[in-house]
């Protein structure tokens, strides 16, 4: 089983990232998204590019397919679903459902590949967990 | 003949330390490179890759706490 960093993971513990973690770990499509759409700089722009090239070439880009956003669409439902039910019938006003989605879908590719997510931000992943079946690790746990 | 048989017996002794100086050495040699872990070129290209981006983003952070201060 490969490990599946989420974006905080990245920029928290890039000291800890060793080579062999690298060597074993699948990169999630939505992970370099975040780290790109981030960047305004042409260089760093070259250097995502370059990193996809080589885990795409590996075969361990994890990309959703359609069964993927459906089942992740599903899920949020439910959870806001939760959500409504605990707030007496008032409508969640979820600010972070887009952070939801993205966390929805690493979890997702990241179970369809056999791999575990590793993460700083447990609690958001949580949420997902009743309703998507994935492995979670929690980064302080991983770099321990 | 008694000389001769002692001169033997000391350089075999000599022979001997040398192998094992040179057993022990070699011994180290192979532990040292047992640590050393080996990737395929494909797995190092992948290695530098991911290096690079986070080095990236640690120049991006400096780059932000520089901002903020």
């Amino acid at each position: 089983m490969r490990p599946v960093f989420d974006t905080d993971v990245f920029i928290r513990y890039r000291d800890f990232i060793t080579d062999d973690d690298i060597r074993r770990m699948a990169l999630s499509v939505v992970v370099l998204f975040e780290l790109t759409a981030t960047t305004t700089s042409p260089a760093d722009l070259k250097h995502y590019e370059n990193l996809k090239r080589q885990y795409e070439k590996d075969k361990l880009l994890l990309v959703p397919t359609l069964s993927d956003w459906w089942e992740c669409a599903r899920a949020i439902s439910r959870v806001r679903h939760g959500q409504k039910l605990a707030s007496h019938g008032r409508t969640p006003r979820d600010p972070k459902a887009q952070r939801l989605q993205n966390d929805a879908l690493i979890a997702r590719t990241a179970q369809v590949s056999d791999c575990y997510v590793v993460t700083a931000n447990v609690k958001d992943f949580r949420r997902l967990k009743p309703h998507l079946k994935f492995w979670l690790v929690s980064s302080e746990e991983y770099f321990r | 003949m008694g000389i001769e048989i002692v001169g033997w017996y000391i350089s075999q002794l000599e022979d001997g330390m040398t192998n094992n100086k040179l057993t022990r050495r070699s011994k180290d040699e192979s532990k040292k490179k047992l640590g050393k872990k080996t990737y395929t070129e494909r797995e190092r290209a992948r290695i530098d890759a991911t290096r690079k981006v986070l080095l990236t983003l640690e120049k991006r952070e400096k780059a932000q706490q520089r901002k903020a201060a």
